[in-house]
């Protein structure tokens, strides 16, 4: 399979340039959201790896460059399960739960795509900050 | 089930040393068990550069870099974090300063001054796959240049970039291309420099283990542009996980077209084939790598004729190191502006060095020219172990020299360490302190050169081998003044008799310790220097336990008592001075 141009190549590249992208959205800094899911083990069993992927599936749809999602550890509020938290940039943070998988779509559209916050779901606190160690 | 972490295990040797290979498989069936191959990816990646804290393992898109990881830690990592999202906090990296813990690598000293561009895939791509180059823009540079540019366009592009080859001698890549240009003979070689022989260095191992692809496109990049259409490879055989990533980039460039005939379908046909050699000093001199492909002795030859008129099979040749080599794709992409804007006004680009020595962060840092010393030993090395006293760092290996702290504020490049009796080499560099012997550590190199010397010339094999006795001498509080005078006067007729480079630069390490650090051999010379530990009488609270580490039994006292130290039968081991709980031990 003889690549016989720049054309060519390119298409090529396209085509593989998904096996880098989390690779490059974790080297990214600046004007990126990042939407942590938590995955404690109330998380997981009210659903939150279905969330996840639902949030990796839209994102991919849209063809949103600016927007990572992370797993993350138990938010603590286990009845609201699963919990999003989105990180914008200069943003105070926002917690949202429950979102379950069919929410997704509408998720992304409020949170990323309008930059708004998440009119349909319940918002659990406007700031969930941590100590960092 | 859609990709949601990339798991990056490095697969550098140092690495390897460790066991991260044996991780990464334990990884990958683990991951399989638990039925999240689809969602996970495994893979291995060339070197971080933080070898120091290695096995390293990372993962995206957290951004999370664990170190100095074990696998015993491998349950806990896909338990906790790839399970749970909860980050194993024990496996962060320890910041020496503040002794804070660090998830992300770019929040690390180590990384913060660094500029990666030789580098600037390796610990981010598998480097046995193809598709992930291809992916990072790869051979984009080389069907750039067959398609839109003429041969001239590509020297012409090096010439404004000002790359300078960077296996030490600094001379400007794109005229060494245009030398072998202008050659009007059919067949014509390009050469790959990968005989890497300083002791402390790696950086052309790693750029080859973490991208041999790169290496690869600038090949044929340079096989276009001086009209060779063969390029080879000179490696060392010790080096063989390089060798086999090698094999398996050239067979998967052939699959894909970017090397065998009519590349990109501009009929220019290039193909690379990968010599051995068995890891002689002075075969990475240019006329003995070729002498040593051609099946003869790895000896050098006069120059001229030059390489690029009259080399391999007396062909015009040109002959790159791998890290030079490793800069042109990228050149070609950004364009030579880009590149021209990084450095000094003499030298453009980065650097890449092999830090080691008594440095808190231990490693292979990629630096813009420019850059001081004092930055790379105090910021990026994270300053001297144990708070000691920084006494020099020698850079260039056995060719080249030390530099004081008085010469730590000077912008590193190809200048400005010749000017302080130094220079760049391939990028050894080896931090001292004050518990250095600068006389032994002269010794240590020229031990390497005598030994390395092929013999050819006079000054070379004899001279070197006669200033090894007279450090020996010295050493063994057998030298005497005039011994001082005679090492003076050899090494400066081999530095300028000899006939190649191994020669003109083997006496630097003791020239260069003789400037700054003459009291050292005079000490030795005049038998004033102390050999033996001592123990301070008002200190000692009789505590025994320098007695009790002692490997030679030589520190003899009771309980309570001062003890005392056999100054004949003591080997100055310091095992005292690091047990004594009250400072009560003086040091040589």
């Amino acid at each position: 399979m003889a690549v016989k141009s720049l054309e060519e190549l390119r298409k090529l590249r396209k085509e593989y340039q998904d096996t880098l992208s989390l690779r490059k959205q974790g080297e990214h800094e600046g004007d990126q959201i990042e939407l942590r899911v938590g995955l404690g083990t109330c998380g997981i069993s009210a659903g939150a790896k279905d969330t996840f992927h639902a949030l990796l599936e839209e994102i991919k749809t849209r063809k949103l460059k600016n927007v990572k999602v992370v797993g993350v550890g138990c938010m603590g509020q286990c009845k609201s399960e699963p919990i999003v938290e989105v990180r914008k940039p200069d943003h105070e943070p926002l917690v949202y739960g429950p979102i379950t998988a069919d929410l997704a779509k509408d998720f992304i559209e409020d949170t990323v795509v309008n930059e708004d916050y998440y009119k349909d779901g319940t918002l659990l606190i406007k700031s969930f900050e941590k100590v960092e160690v | 089930m859609k990709e949601r972490l990339t798991v990056l295990v490095c697969g550098g040797t140092g690495c390897i040393a460790s066991d991260s290979d044996v991780m990464l498989s334990t990884m990958q069936e683990k991951i399989k068990e638990l039925g999240l191959q689809e969602e996970v990816r495994v893979l291995k990646t060339g070197c971080f550069g933080f070898c120091g804290q290695g096995p390293i393992i990372k993962i995206q898109p957290d951004n999370i870099f664990y170190v100095k990881v074990k696998l015993e830690d491998i349950n806990e990592i896909i338990e906790e974090h790839i399970l749970k999202g909860r980050i194993v906090e024990r496996l962060l990296f320890d910041d020496p300063k503040t002794h804070k813990k660090v998830k992300a690598h770019r929040h690390m000293d180590f990384y913060k001054k660094q500029l990666r561009i030789a580098l600037r895939n390796c610990g981010t791509i598998n480097p046995e796959d193809i598709s992930e180059y291809i992916a990072a823009r790869g051979y984009e540079a080389l069907a750039i240049s067959l398609q839109e540019y003429s041969p001239m366009d590509v020297i012409n592009i090096m010439k404004d970039s000002g790359l300078r080859g960077r296996g030490g001698g600094g001379f400007p890549t794109g005229l060494k291309w245009e030398f072998t240009y202008k050659q009007d003979v059919k067949d014509k070689y390009i050469i790959c420099n990968a005989d890497e022989g300083d002791p402390g260095a790696f950086m052309d191992r790693s750029i080859l283990e973490g991208d041999p692809h790169g290496v690869l496109e600038a090949m044929a990049i340079g096989g276009y542009a001086t009209g060779a259409s063969k390029g080879k490879i000179y490696i060392r055989a010790e080096y063989p996980l390089a060798i086999k990533r090698l094999e398996i980039a050239i067979d998967q460039a052939r699959e894909y077209g970017f090397l065998g005939k009519n590349l990109f379908g501009s009929g220019f046909d290039f193909d690379v084939e990968i010599r051995l050699g068995a890891g002689a000093f002075v075969c990475g001199e240019e006329t003995a790598l070729i002498n040593s492909m051609t099946g003869l002795r790895g000896e050098p030859s006069k120059k001229p004729p030059f390489p690029s008129e009259a080399g391999y099979k007396n062909k015009p040749t040109s002959v790159n190191n791998v890290e030079t080599l490793a800069n042109i794709p990228a050149i070609i992409l950004k364009g030579s502006q880009w590149f021209n804007t990084i450095g000094t006004p003499m030298s453009k680009g980065t650097k890449v060095f092999a830090l080691a020595g008594k440095v808190n962060n231990i490693g292979l840092v990629e630096v813009p020219m420019g850059t001081t010393l004092r930055e790379i030993i105090y910021e990026i090395g994270g300053g001297i172990i144990g708070g000691k006293k920084f006494k020099a760092v020698q850079t260039g290996g056995p060719s080249g020299g030390v530099i004081t702290e008085e010469h730590l504020d000077t912008p590193i490049d190809y200048e400005s360490l010749k000017s302080i009796g130094s220079m760049m080499g391939s990028g050894g560099m080896i931090v001292l302190d004050e518990d250095d012997d600068m006389v032994e550590i002269s010794k240590f190199y020229l031990d390497f050169t005598q030994e390395e010397s092929c013999g050819k010339c006079t000054p070379c094999r004899i001279g070197t081998k006669r200033m090894y006795e007279i450090l020996e001498r010295l050493t063994s509080m057998e030298g005497t003044p005039e011994d001082l005078d005679i090492l003076e006067d050899l090494a400066n007729n081999i530095k300028y008799s000899s006939l190649c480079g191994l020669g003109q630069s083997a006496p630097n390490p003791v020239l260069s310790t003789m400037e700054y650090f003459r009291e050292e051999y005079e000490a030795y010379a005049y038998r004033t220097k102390k050999t033996a530990y001592t123990i301070i009488e008002d200190k000692c609270i009789g505590c025994t336990k320098c007695s009790r580490v002692c490997p030679v039994d030589c520190i003899t006292g009771k309980v309570k008592q001062v003890h005392i130290i056999d100054e004949d039968a003591c080997i100055a081991c310091g095992a005292c001075y690091d047990a004594c709980p009250v400072n009560a031990i003086e040091k040589p």
